[in-house]
């Protein structure tokens, strides 16, 4: 009987350690200009966060960060994008508030990360390393409005846990381009503004 | 990253009305169950409509609606439009967050707010009372992309008005379509639906 349970016992804790093992995290901080952008690309839905800021607590350097999420149909069901990481600084460009560009090849970014995650029902989520390509966006302040926000949010989108801290000041824009050849606009739900702190920590489980 | 600039374009869930110093008007609603959003491109701008749920004050409920718009313009002045107010109940269906609607036509609706405000080009403010008003009718349907938990206090200054939002709400993303003043509309994945623990708006019209 002590066998059983000793052996119980190791391989309970073994399936914690791979379960560990399987567990991502990874934290980024931002201060300074950021500008985001939730589109519809060809059906496609894409949230992309380009942010001064680093990875790590606490942060020792400040680089460029690029955060995107994207949720795809297909025709056996959907695959979850997510992607983060450092990028060059320059693919990042700000001129105050008023204009934003983004111009990253994510193949040529060696500081980030995406990973493709498709459903299959009864078998969870399988996940293998996302496309990689060019993201262009353009962010033009519109007059609709300026916006101070500080939010908790703890956010599911497939396997990707997301808990974000944002403390933020912001004005409404309009952002346009393409997202791995996928053309997209958004007039409503992009903006371009400042982080004070805003702190995002993703969470993977595969 | 959802908490969307324009949700707080124009919110209108709530109730208690308190009026201030002649200068500003402050209204401050509650929010305690389900509610729904959308938001759409239209040509030069786009229009965000939000419907919620919440007491009555005194042991019941009521259904609050606001949208609007902001537009801008060929000749470079900007149209910002927004509505808001205490709608029937029976216009709100919510009874499962698996299929929402809304079917409303606010210019039969008793008390129901509407304000259109013209900004220059030089930034300056002209805002007319009355419209727009009309028929408005919505369909959401959760779409799984993503399920979120969400505290956030906000303030968002468009025009003359300022709105400070507290939410504390679960929600769901969602397809959205329907009719919004007689212009039909899709909001394919970006929608939301989900229920209110405790949220809060006060607008305060500055002039």
């Amino acid at each position: 009987m002590i066998r059983f349970w000793v052996l119980t016992l190791l391989s309970t804790l073994l399936l914690a350690a791979q379960g560990m093992a399987s567990a991502q995290s990874t934290t980024f901080h931002t201060s300074g200009e950021f500008a985001e952008t939730f589109s519809n690309a060809n059906g496609s839905l894409v949230d992309i966060f380009a942010a001064r800021g680093c990875i790590g607590d606490p942060c020792f350097t400040n680089n460029t960060i690029l955060v995107i999420f994207a949720f795809v149909p297909t025709a056996n069901g959907v695959v979850f994008l997510d992607g983060a990481g450092v990028i060059p600084d320059s693919a990042f460009q700000t001129n105050g508030p008023n204009h934003a560009t983004l111009n990253v090849d994510t193949s040529q970014a060696s500081g980030f990360i995406i990973t493709a995650c498709t459903f299959t029902p009864g078998s969870g989520f399988t996940c293998q390393p996302g496309p990689t390509g060019v993201i262009q966006v353009e962010w033009r302040r519109t007059r609709a409005g300026s916006t101070t926000l500080v939010e908790e949010d703890h956010t599911t989108r497939g396997p990707a846990a997301t808990n974000t801290h944002k403390n933020q000041d912001f004005f409404t824009a309009a952002g346009s381009g393409s997202f791995f050849g996928t053309s997209f606009s958004d007039s409503s739900r992009s903006k371009i503004g400042t982080n004070k702190e805003t702190v995002i920590t993703i969470n993977k489980q595969n | 990253m959802k908490r969307f600039l324009l949700s707080a374009l124009l919110i209108g869930f709530g109730l208690v009305a308190v009026h201030g110093p002649a200068a500003a008007q402050t209204e401050t609603f509650h929010a305690r169950d389900a509610f729904a959003q959308t938001h759409f491109d239209v040509s030069g701008g786009e229009v965000d409509i939000s419907v919620f749920r919440g007491p009555d004050g005194s042991g019941g409920t009521n259904t609050f609606l606001s949208y609007g718009s902001f537009v801008e313009n060929p000749d470079g002045s900007a149209t910002s439009t927004s509505g808001f107010g205490v709608i029937p109940s029976s216009a709100f269906d919510a009874q499962t967050l698996q299929h929402v609607t809304l079917n409303v036509d606010t210019s039969q609706v008793a008390g129901f707010r509407a304000t259109t405000c013209i900004f220059s080009v030089t930034f300056t403010v002209t805002c007319t009372d009355g419209s727009p008003l009309g028929l408005i009718q919505i369909d959401w349907q959760p779409n799984g992309a993503s399920s979120t938990k969400s505290v956030q206090h906000l303030s968002f200054t468009s025009g003359p008005f300022t709105r400070h939002l507290d939410f504390d709400q679960d929600e769901s993303s969602a397809d959205a379509s329907g009719s919004y003043l007689g212009s039909s509309f899709t909001d394919p994945g970006r929608a939301l639906v989900g229920k209110a623990r405790d949220s809060t708006v006060s607008i305060t019209r500055n002039n």
